[in-house]
């Protein structure tokens, strides 16, 4: 398999039956998923089946081969459709990079094929632990050890993209120090999933509330022992979080869109907006790039973190303009639930809410230039380093 | 002084001491403290630790 790809014209290969699936399956319950919390089951398997969680994954592993450059692309193609599912797909290839990832061989046997192909469905329940190491927030869930295996008992309030016969990616701290990353399933002993209340948008993702009480979680299910965590955190947090910008890059392509269509009755009046179609552009098209560049330095392990985090919390600010601008562009008919620029608006929060957050961003940019800075001369950095600022030019933050 | 509230901080669920909460078993009046130790959030499940007192 592996000799016989061409990555280019796989790329376009794959982008082009993307784009054709988004508009025959998923364009048409676009408003069912965001005003009744449709869950786009039959979209995500078929997805999978076309090779939309594999574009990163190796040939001799069933994948694509094509790099997270072109995942970010599979998630930036549906999220010009629907943000909430482009969410859904940045879930599922989350949980495939955790597999591929770990050095477990026997979780990658039990799950890898079958999660990239969609064949059965993940979500990743990580956000808790990514803030806690961030500290930001206490771990909810605790593990200790027994046989060759774990137990684990805690709850996470919100986890997408969950289901019975589905799997969940999660991680604990072990009673004896260090932390442990796991998949369980969600159908096993001790497993409960219970209905969250509404959220402002994103309802169609099956998002859940988790809770785990004395479940086994047997060896061939753990990502990351407590003495790999570290490393296998390190190597996982760059593509976890530039994957996150298709969904943003998604929402702004889709917002743009609206914006022109507004311009073709008033364009008289939009140009006395602040945020303009072709600045905006010019705007996204240097965040995508950057993303580009940046996933193949990821692809390499070779992606700093200060730089990637800088990228998402440009991407999560210029989705908030955009979004706003397509609902001053689209005017009072943009205040209608049923128009696409009100559920723009409502998907751009949620990027700049998920983990990580905008202020979450803020914050662990702001110790990384800190630490950076503490270890230069005064005479290569004779200027203290302020907090992260707003990144307002996206342009200057790509460059 | 049994008039605080309590909000949870990962979902946001508020405990009233004022009201308790009849239905799993804390009756109006019960203070934060009083609160079993095992109880968790009715909304999402995480434990007292987790939860915060509101301001006045």
């Amino acid at each position: 398999m592996a000799s016989n790809i061409q990555p280019r014209e796989t790329y376009d290969t794959l982008i082009e039956a993307v784009t054709t699936l988004v508009k025959s399956d998923l364009q048409p319950i676009v408003g069912e998923i965001d005003q009744q919390g449709r869950y786009p089951e039959d979209f995500l398997r078929k997805l999978g089946s076309i090779g939309g969680y594999a574009a990163a994954l190796p040939a001799d592993l069933g994948g694509l081969e094509l790099g997270l450059a072109a995942q970010v692309d599979v998630i930036t193609t549906v999220g010009g459709a629907c943000g909430s599912t482009a969410f859904l797909v940045w879930c599922q290839s989350a949980c495939v990079r955790y597999l591929l990832a770990s050095d477990n061989t026997a979780v990658r046997a039990r799950f890898l094929d079958a999660v990239s192909r969609g064949d059965l469905l993940a979500g990743t329940g990580m956000s808790n632990a990514v803030k806690h190491l961030a500290g930001i927030e206490n771990i909810h869930i605790k593990a200790r050890r027994e046989g060759d295996g774990y137990v684990v008992t805690g709850a996470l309030p919100w986890v997408s993209n969950l289901g019975e016969d589905h799997i969940a990616v999660v991680a604990a701290s072990v009673e004896d120090g260090g932390y442990v990353m796991f998949a369980v399933q969600c159908n096993a002993e001790g497993v409960t999933l219970r209905p969250c209340p509404e959220f402002a948008a994103l309802e169609g993702t099956q998002t859940l509330n988790l809770r785990l009480k004395d479940v086994q979680i047997p060896a061939n299910a753990v990502l990351a022992h407590p003495h790999q965590f570290k490393d296998y955190i390190a190597r996982i947090k760059p593509a976890f979080v530039l994957a996150q910008l298709g969904i943003g890059f998604g929402i702004m392509d889709g917002s743009l869109q609206t914006i022109r269509e507004s311009n073709v009755t008033t364009a008289h009046v939009n140009q006395f907006l602040d945020d303009q179609e072709d600045e905006l552009q010019r705007s996204v098209t240097a965040l995508k790039s950057h993303a580009c560049r940046l996933a193949e330095l990821a692809d390499a392990d070779k992606a700093t973190a200060l730089e990637v985090l800088r990228l998402r919390l440009a991407t999560s600010e210029l989705t908030l303009r955009a979004a706003n601008a397509a609902v001053l562009h689209a005017g009072a008919k943009g205040f209608l639930m049923r128009h696409p620029a009100q559920r723009r608006l409502r998907e751009a929060v949620f990027v700049a809410i998920v983990t990580p957050a905008l202020k979450h961003l803020r914050k662990e940019i702001h110790a990384l230039e800190q630490a950076q800075a503490s270890t230069q001369t005064p005479e290569t950095h004779p200027q203290q380093v302020s907090p992260a600022r707003k990144t307002r030019d996206p342009q200057e933050q790509a460059a | 002084m049994t008039d605080r509230v309590w909000m949870c901080g990962p979902c946001g669920w508020v405990y009233d001491e004022v009201a308790g909460l009849p239905e799993d078993g804390i009756p109006p009046g019960t203070r934060f403290e009083d609160i079993p130790e095992d109880w968790e959030c009715p909304d999402c499940g995480v434990t007292k630790a987790d939860f915060y007192l509101l301001p006045d």
